[in-house]
């Protein structure tokens, strides 16, 4: 992400875990206001361009929407904690 | 308690699971130990990264349609974040019910799904940098 977007302001905040965040180097992506990500398929997308490095595992990544699994028609509010969820490996 | 859901923080102590109820004629006890290797190299341990408060509601969600799925009488699930040195606990999984039958099959179904959804991430710690 540019220093620029970086500066930008904030409309989502989205968490991110294990080999993602291993991928990224950071536990938190932010979405810039002027970015339109009013779903989880817009939020993907946007993903997805941003950080190509991500852009294979886009397709396996689930996305929570306040603790809930959501579909990718789901709508996102900018209220909502948001989390990308790949693969898990607990137990 | 029929569903006990618990995360906490390094390896896990001993069990403490209450007495057998009455009717309950089966009581499974599972543990998952931190292997001293990965992928054939040493490792201190095991670090795990959980997303708390989802990872808690899933498990009880996955506990309370255990328990309704299986007819088991009661689940009680601990899991470790942090780091878990080799050689430890780091989730267990307890179950009871009437007979073995379903109590073998609910703690294999439980173990499965949450190895599919639970937000739950861990990473190997090499022994060179077991200082966490």
């Amino acid at each position: 992400m540019s220093e620029t977007t970086e500066k930008a302001g904030c409309h989502l905040r989205v968490l991110v875990f294990g080999a993602e965040a291993a991928l990224l180097g950071k536990s938190e992506v932010r979405v810039p206001s002027e970015v339109n990500v009013r779903t989880v398929a817009d939020l993907k997308t946007w993903l997805a361009r941003e950080f190509p490095q991500l852009a294979s595992a886009i397709p396996g990544i689930r996305v929570a929407i306040n603790h809930r699994f959501a579909s990718d028609a789901m709508s996102i509010h900018p209220a909502d904690e948001i989390a990308l969820i790949g693969r898990v490996s607990g137990g | 308690m029929t569903v006990q859901v618990s995360i906490r923080e390094g390896p896990l102590g001993p069990r403490d699971f209450p007495p057998v109820l009455t009717e309950e004629g089966a009581v499974l006890v599972f543990e998952g130990i931190v292997r001293p290797l990965e992928q054939g190299q040493p490792i201190a341990g095991l670090h795990y990264d959980v997303y708390s408060p989802m990872a808690e509601n899933l498990l009880r969600e996955l506990a309370d349609e255990t328990i309704i799925r299986f007819r088991v009488t009661r689940v009680h699930v601990e899991h470790s974040k942090g780091f878990v040195p080799a050689g430890q606990c780091s989730f267990r999984l307890v179950v009871a019910g009437l007979h073995r039958q379903e109590v073998f099959e609910a703690a294999q179904w439980f173990i499965d799904r949450l190895k599919e959804d639970v937000p739950i991430w861990k990473r190997p710690v090499p022994r060179e940098s077991s200082r966490e």
